[in-house]
């Protein structure tokens, strides 16, 4: 680990000293929990307060939407295999081009402690395409049983799902937490807060929440890339992820569909094909 | 801290009797319960409800009386352009709190302070009026916890009806007010304090910063990068701010089908990009950094000048919520820094 | 801390009737109420310069001046400039229709102590409204006041909010009157100035002895209309008197939404001075 991040370190440094980039998205300490959150080196004496370790399970790819941060320059991040699957849809969603971006790929075999959920089922621990990589390859199958929870979930009556959401969304507080960290949740003006018509109710009931959390998973289907970020943010504990998990499923049923796999693939609902969408539809 | 009015001494038990009784008069109790691994206030029948353990609760203690959402008013549309519109009752029924913690009890002052400094406001003083505190010391408290740097620490009795302080065979209970009197007399088995009384040692939270400082520097230093720096990693939610117990923004809208609806009060905060923005496209606070520099301008800055008080009473929360990693206290030890560098008392 | 209200609020507003209703422009309307109930209509009193929230049921609240003046007693007007939400609907409303209305809250020009001064009032677009009704408020009483000039500019000729009004003062020999719309906004019988409020005003003469200016418009006009007046015609800062427009929602200082610095815009606004914004943090 220390040794990934003096290399990452050097790598940082030797990007903003070229003046190939303006900044570095990065990871370090903050505080002394050793708890690893976003650090921005805009000056070669930053690179300092980069560093990598098994704690690094955020998803800095939301920052990339971010007009503060983009205002800053030409980023460099520092991506996962996770996160480099975000960078994809954002390019192919023509969010950001491939050529305004340095990606410093980071080789990972898991984080978190115990390790996070996403890492067991995980298929891109090496990330591709990127303008370097650190660390070793990775060997590391991933387990069976990603959607044994929305299997689960499947197996109980509508009456039993219908309690055990509406207890868990009537808790929402729509502090919006899930949608600001989603590197896929980057409309200039939510859904939510469009109110000619007002589409969802932004009171924190019960009609309000369950439109709100219904309508967050609708808009991210095909889209989302399952790295859990929307889930770990929220303050009530709800298992949002659970909703996207579902629709990832349905996904990947119905269209053999994985979000994020490569810049130039055509998700299932931004698409039309003459000759696949064969279905007469409504038209 | 200030002088109880009274002091009792209570044996062990006496909170179970009392919950017992009050439950039998049909009087509402809330207390920290615990759900799911998330400690919150909830109505309780016994006190064997009430969780064990816990530094804090997830949402603060403002929400008992100043609700995420609550209704307003009520309207109908019979037809022909007219609308029948009334007020309706905060919803206030008479309730005891147990097991808030001094730094909750601390921001329910901040709250008074707003929701009465000029207008009276009608729903949040009806639920103040009948509601009754039952603070308690906090024997430990974690990491995030920095009430000792800018409130009265976790011993303060200030802002509670009674204050719990326990000791080895029960608790010493201060009673601070005269809606503490009242509820004094249903806990049974009371006896004056004689003084000699000792309360189990309360969490050590330590002065880590001096506030006075901070608001010097914060005087000076509106335009600065410093604030570039702390906000880029904020992603503009509102988690810090609904669970603050002193942050008290609140948006107004109505809700309706064809017939009639109702119009709602609901958290808001300053976090937000469309909090302040104008329909020109305008928006006085236009970026991240500017909106997280009110946040932290107001609970040490504005509303001190304005109403002599802090608005933060380092409970800790926003730090625990936080998605970002974004910690308060580190932004404020940063500003210490700074301050002593520009002042040259390093 | 200023003077506490000492009043309850409970949000709730008083139910009132739309009795008129004139298209200024393509997208200002001016809608005259009335209470619904008379006892309230009598009680009721404000002054020029505050403001109150309307509201349209089911779509919500929005914050206007009060455009009247506070010597025209039983009704109140309010000129809305189709935005949003609320103001959408507000602009759908029909003569006899009920909405709410909850004010009149902050506080408001200093009409009292303008007394025996001159008085330059410069509007721009929209920003007439709390102008007019000060306009109206002085005219009332015209003894009380010195020279009065107004200057008022829109975008074009059909942008001009108070077309009637504006030809009447103009046909008034105790006041002044320059009228002006922006280059490319004029039609070929406009018979007034063509160009921006602060390019006419630095030409027009216009003393500053004695005199205070009511300054309301746009940010962008006002942040060019500032200069002018302090360095070409010498007003003291002191005396030229504007009005902020921070967002609000509850408009009793309670919501938080209008703050600039330690200041709620909704309670010790939304009049101020220019000295006193120069004050403030660049929040507005
Ligand atoms: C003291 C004061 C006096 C005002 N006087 C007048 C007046 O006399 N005539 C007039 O036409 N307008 C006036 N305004 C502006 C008016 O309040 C807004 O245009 C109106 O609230 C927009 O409401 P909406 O529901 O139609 O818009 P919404 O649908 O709520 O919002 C549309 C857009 O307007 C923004 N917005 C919402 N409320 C405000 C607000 N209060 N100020 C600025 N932007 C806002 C939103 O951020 C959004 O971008 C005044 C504002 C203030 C604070
Ligand atoms: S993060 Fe959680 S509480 Fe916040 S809006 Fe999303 S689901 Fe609701
Ligand atoms: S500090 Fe954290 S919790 Fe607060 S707005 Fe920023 S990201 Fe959200
Ligand atoms: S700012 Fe943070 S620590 Fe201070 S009172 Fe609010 S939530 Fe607690
Ligand atoms: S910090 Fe922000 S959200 Fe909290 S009370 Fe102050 S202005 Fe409101
Ligand atoms: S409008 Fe609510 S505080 Fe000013």
């Amino acid at each position: 680990m220390q040794e990934l991040t003096a290399q990452l370190r050097e790598k940082a440094k030797e990007l903003l000293d070229a003046k190939t980039v303006d900044l570095v998205i990065g990871y370090g300490p903050t505080g002394d929990n050793g708890e690893m959150t976003a650090v921005f080196a805009r000056k070669p004496e930053d690179v300092e307060k980069l560093g990598l370790n098994g704690q690094c399970f955020r998803n800095l790819a939301v920052y990339l939407n971010k007009p503060e941060v983009r205002k800053q320059g030409k980023p460099a991040i520092v991506v996962k295999g996770c996160d480099r699957r975000a960078l994809n849809v954002l390019i192919r969603e023509r969010r950001l081009a491939r050529e305004d971006l340095h990606i410093i790929g980071v080789n990972c075999d898991g984080v978190g402690e115990p390790l996070m959920g996403k890492c067991k089922f995980c298929s891109v621990h090496n990330p591709e395409e990127c303008d370097d990589v650190l660390g070793d390859q990775i060997e590391m199958p991933a387990e069976d049983g990603q959607f044994d929870d929305v299997g689960e979930m499947e197996q109980l009556s509508g009456d039993e799902r219908w309690k055990f959401w509406s207890e868990k969304l009537g808790e929402c507080i729509r502090c919006y937490a899930c949608r600001q960290v989603c590197p896929m949740c980057y409309c200039k003006r939510c859904v939510v807060e469009k109110n000619i018509p007002q589409w969802v109710e932004t009171s924190p009931h019960l009609r309000g929440n369950l439109s709100w959390n219904v309508i967050r998973a609708f808009h991210l289907t095909g889209r989302c890339i399952g790295c859990g970020e929307c889930e770990r943010v929220c303050p009530m504990a709800i298992p949002i992820g659970l909703i996207n998990k579902k629709l990832t499923k349905l996904v990947k049923e119905e269209f053999q569909f994985a979000a994020g796999m490569t810049d130039d693939e055509k998700g299932p609902f931004s698409t039309f094909d003459l000759d696949i969408d064969t279905d007469k539809g409504i038209l | 801290m200030k002088e109880p009015e009274q002091k009792l001494v209570v044996p062990n038990g006496w909170l179970e009797a009392l919950v017992r009784k009050l439950r039998v008069q049909g009087t509402r109790v809330l207390a920290p319960v615990e759900r799911d691994g998330a400690v919150d206030f909830r109505e309780i029948n016994s006190a064997d409800e009430m969780a064990a353990n816990y530094v804090n609760t997830r949402v603060p203690l403002k929400e008992i009386l100043f609700p995420r959402t609550e209704t307003i008013l009520e309207f109908d549309q019979p037809s022909g352009g007219d609308v029948v519109f009334s007020g309706v009752e905060a919803n206030a029924a008479p309730t005891i709190v147990i097991g808030a913690r001094p730094c909750d009890l601390s921001a329910i002052g901040v709250l008074d302070t707003v929701f009465n400094w000029d207008y009276h406001d009608t729903f949040y003083g009806q639920r103040r009026a009948n509601t009754t505190f039952v603070g308690v010391a906090c024997r430990e408290a974690d990491g995030n916890c920095f009430c000792g740097s800018v409130a009265g620490g976790a011993g303060e009795n200030e802002g509670s009806d009674v204050f719990v302080r326990p000791t080895a065979d029960g608790a010493l209970l201060e009673i601070m007010t005269e809606r503490g009197k009242k509820l004094a007399q249903s806990i049974d088995d009371a006896a004056p304090a004689a003084g000699k009384e000792e309360p189990l040692p309360v969490a050590a939270t330590e002065e880590r910063f001096d506030v006075e400082k901070i608001k010097g520097w914060l005087d000076d230093h509106f335009d600065d990068d410093f604030w570039l720096d702390v906000s880029l990693k904020c992603l503009g939610c509102g988690a810090c701010s609904y669970l603050c117990p002193t942050c008290h923004c609140f948006d107004i809208v109505d809700e309706s089908d064809w017939r009639g609806g109702e119009r709602r009060r609901n958290w808001d905060c300053c976090s937000f990009a469309l909090f302040t923005l104008h329909t020109s496209g305008h928006n006085p606070r236009p970026d991240q950094q500017s909106r997280c520099r009110n946040r932290l301008m107001h609970k040490f800055k504005y509303f001190v000048e304005r109403f002599g008080r802090r608005a933060c009473v380092g409970c800790g929360r926003c730090i625990r919520v936080c998605g970002a990693g974004q910690n308060i206290v580190n932004v404020l030890i940063d500003i210490t820094r700074a301050e002593a560098a520009t002042s040259g008392s390093a | 801390m200023p003077a506490s209200t000492d009043q309850a609020i409970d949000y709730l507003p008083y139910k009132m009737r739309v009795e008129k209703i004139t298209e200024e422009t393509p997208d200002v309307t001016t809608l005259k109420l009335l209470f619904d109930d008379h006892q309230q209509a009598e009680k009721f009193t404000f002054k020029a310069g505050q403001f109150g929230l309307y509201s349209v049921f089911g779509y919500g609240e929005a914050t206007f001046c009060i455009a009247s003046s506070p010597t025209r007693k039983g009704y109140i007007e309010c000129s809305v400039k189709r935005a949003g939400r609320v103001t959408q609907a507000l602009h759908s409303l029909l003569e006899g229709d009920t909405i709410g209305f909850r004010g009149p809250y902050g506080n408001c020009f200093p009409v009292d102590e303008m007394k025996g001064r001159n008085i330059l009032f410069v509007g721009g677009g929209i920003g007439l409204a709390p102008v007019r009704s000060v306009i109206w408020n002085c005219l009332d009483r015209r003894d009380e006041f010195g020279d009065i000039t107004i200057c008022y500019g829109a975008r074009t000729v059909d942008d001009l909010v108070y077309k009637e009004e504006l030809k009447e003062w103009e046909g008034r020999d105790d006041i002044n009157t320059i009228f002006t719309v922006d280059p490319g906004g004029e039609t070929p019988d406009w018979s007034g100035k063509v160009g921006f409020v602060p390019t006419v005003l630095g030409e027009a003469k216009i003393s500053s002895d004695n005199a205070v200016c009511i300054l309301c418009g746009p940010p962008i006009m006002i942040k060019f209309t500032l200069p002018v007046l302090v360095d070409t015609h010498g007003f003291a800062k002191e005396n030229v008197i504007t009005t902020l427009e921070n967002r609000m929602k509850c408009g009793v200082g309670k919501c938080g939404r209008c703050n600039v610095g330690n200041k709620y815009v909704c309670k010790d606004g939304p009049v101020f001075t220019c000295a006193e914004i120069e004050e403030m943090p660049p929040e507005y």
